[in-house]
């Protein structure tokens, strides 16, 4: 079958893939497939869905920008009107023409006076709408007409305030950069409160030393956000003051995905001590999650600091739930967010599924000799799967007498596999002699304990020391001498 | 357990092939098909696609089985749809490694039987074969014949110029 013998529509639609995403169709670039026969040449001349995107700082030339306007027929246009330079305002008159026919519009600028001025413009076709200005420029307000097929706004340092009416069929929100103020907060639960359909709500860089005053707007009365479809919330390296007041605010019984992070600060514990205490203090907002599982999975995910130093994700995926713990550089903390987790776990409403993966991570900092956690939350856990890697060693020690403990084991029973080297590719030697020396003061009650766990799989990486099966134990090389006694 | 309820397909050439309902529901057409006639042993016919290629057809409709359907008011040209697809995944590319013949073949069943994904995957393959291209290379690409006359030729060589005339 020869090329040619493919159907117009179906090299539209290739040649409309070849083009980037929002703004970057360069003109010659369809002169180039223009140039390669007269079928092709038909083709892009005659599909306005390949005119249709439109980038301001592309086709700064007036030419060009006309001729989009008129390739592109009745369609509607994708405006890309970024880091448009003062002499480019002008090209602004000739969109205006057009503005009846916007789907998409996203400006972000660098200069205040390069945001267009939305008041006034036919926008009853707008789609999706973004608005961005630097990070150094002091916040804007604009206003909007009537936009009633808005679905997605992203609003970056800048505040909109709708005259035509709310934005009634908004889907999407995101809120970043933003000063605290009451105008601020009054202005984000103007448009929340008048978005029943939305079912995305990001903020994030919400950053002021005032945080205190929008979180008392939030909690007071009369301060809740009811969001029936929302299933995606992320507060993102915003005031913990203003995230906490935000997962207390809102009512979202579909929700999926919450993810909460962290500004970098000193330390981790504080921020995750206070956002899983409300998300604990606010049960819908968990069991919501675990509830609404769906083949893509749900996450509560609470992430802290710019180096992932602390990040919990529960998460319900295709298969089976996941508890990832990851500490990358607070070792002597992790008993106290192991006992933090303990009490999310243990509070009724957010009883996990079987079928789950705990990762034990980080941890390697070995010149801190943390006190060696509490993993008791991990016996409430059904049939489980332990990777303690990359644990450093106190993690396994805890893990290992927790394991070994008589009043606990029997909460065991159901554990399928605890893998201790996991996937790591640690220094084999260094990470496995004190474990090995570990396992040495435990082989008595180990000998008791592995009877009782039936399914259990304990592993170093690849390598089975005990199995559901007992079979005699693999041949050891001489380091692991211990491990072969004990089970020979 | 029951067994998953089955469908048989039949090629343009006649072959047949019995799969798991779900799995070639993946096709919007023949999902409409057992909606409109209902469960029946008969075979349905694909005279538009043949066995080689209805064979690979459904070793995609297989592995994708029980993956989330696209919404059915996905509209291609909203921007995220659009950026959604500029990405293949590892086991699609690996799927799609084919000779170009076998390629626009999946293409065409992939729009006859109506798979969006599919679609999605080997008309963005041909897309990126042709990105950044010059007219030259996409012509010997696709054993494409130069129709252009000398005058015509020149003149699409100037800005804009060339997108004025009708």
């Amino acid at each position: 079958m020869h090329f040619d013998e493919l159907p117009n529509e179906i090299l539209e639609y290739i040649i409309w893939l070849t083009l980037d995403s929002f703004g970057q169709t360069d003109v010659k670039d369809l002169q180039t497939f223009a140039s390669v026969s007269r079928r092709w040449k038909d083709i892009v001349l005659n599909c306005p869905l390949l005119w249709s995107y439109i980038s301001v700082a592309w086709d700064r030339i007036h030419q060009t920008l006309a001729l989009k306007l008129r390739r592109s027929g009745n369609n509607l246009l994708e405006v890309d009107d970024s880091n448009t330079r003062v002499e480019q305002i002008s090209c602004h008159e000739i969109l205006g023409t057009a503005m009846h026919r916007l789907r998409a519009l996203s400006s972000a600028q660098s200069q205040t006076e390069a945001l267009p001025s939305l008041l006034g413009l036919d926008l009853t076709r707008l789609e999706r709408l973004r608005l961005a200005i630097s990070i150094s420029l002091s916040p804007v307000h604009q206003r909007i007409g009537p936009t009633p097929r808005l679905r997605s706004l992203t609003l970056e340092g800048v505040t909109l305030t709708p005259t035509g009416g709310p934005f009634g069929g908004l889907r999407e929100l995101t809120v970043a950069r933003l000063p605290i103020s009451s105008f601020m907060i009054q202005n984000l639960f103007i448009i929340i409160q008048n978005s029943p359909q939305l079912q995305s709500l990001t903020i994030q860089s919400i950053l002021s030393e005032d945080a205190s005053t929008a979180a008392k707007l939030l909690s007071s009365p009369g301060g809740t956000l009811e969001l029936p479809l929302l299933t995606h919330l992320a507060v993102r390296r915003s005031e913990t003051s203003l995230a906490l007041a935000i997962l207390n605010a809102v009512s979202a019984p579909r929700l999926q995905f919450l993810s909460v992070e962290g500004k970098a600060w000193p330390s981790s514990v504080p921020f995750f001590k206070a956002v899983t205490e409300s998300t604990t203090r606010r049960p819908s907002l968990s069991t919501s999650i675990l509830k609404n599982t769906k083949p893509n999975g749900a996450y509560l995910d609470i992430e802290y600091g710019d180096h992932m130093s602390f990040f919990l994700r529960v998460g319900v995926g295709r298969e089976r739930l996941k508890l990832v713990l990851l500490d990358g550089g607070l070792p002597r903390e992790m008993d106290e967010i192991a006992a933090l987790i303990n009490n999310v776990w243990t509070s009724s409403t957010f009883s996990p599924p079987s079928g789950i993966i705990v990762k034990l991570a980080g941890l390697e900092d070995s010149d801190i000799k943390p006190s060696q956690p509490d993993f008791g939350f991990l016996l409430k856990l059904p049939d489980i799967q332990i990777i303690a890697s990359p644990c450093a060693h106190p993690g396994r020690v805890a893990l290992l007498e927790l394991l070994t403990d008589s009043s606990s084991h029997p909460s065991f029973r159901n554990l399928r596999r605890l893998d201790f080297m996991g996937y790591t590719n640690l220094k084999e030697d260094e990470e496995l002699e004190p474990l090995a020396r570990a396992f040495a003061d435990k082989r008595e009650l180990l000998r008791d304990v592995v009877p009782a766990l039936p399914n259990l799989t304990i592993l170093f990486g690849t390598k089975a020391i005990v199995s559901p099966k007992p079979e005699p134990p693999p041949e050891q090389e001489s380091d692991d001498s211990d491990f072969a006694e004990l089970f020979s | 357990m029951s067994a998953a309820p089955q469908v048989t397909l039949e090629s343009s050439d006649g072959e047949k092939f019995k799969v798991d309902k779900e799995v070639a529901e993946r096709s919007v057409l023949i999902k409409n098909m057992i909606e409109d006639v209902g469960e029946s042993d008969n075979p349905i016919p694909l005279p538009n696609v043949n066995a080689s290629v209805l064979k690979k057809v459904l070793e995609y409709c297989e592995h994708h089985r029980g993956d989330p359907l696209p919404a059915a008011d996905a509209d291609p040209s909203n921007d995220d749809n659009r950026k959604r697809a500029t990405e293949i995944s590892d086991w699609d590319q690996k799927f799609i490694q084919v000779d170009q013949e076998m390629l626009f073949e999946i293409i065409l069943a992939a729009n006859y039987m109506d798979i969006k994904p599919l679609l999605d995957v080997g008309c963005k393959t041909v897309a990126n074969m042709i990105k950044g291209k010059t007219p030259e290379e996409i012509r010997k690409l696709f054993n494409i014949v130069n129709d252009f006359t000398p005058e015509e030729e020149a003149q699409i060589k100037k800005e804009n110029e060339w997108a004025e005339d009708r």
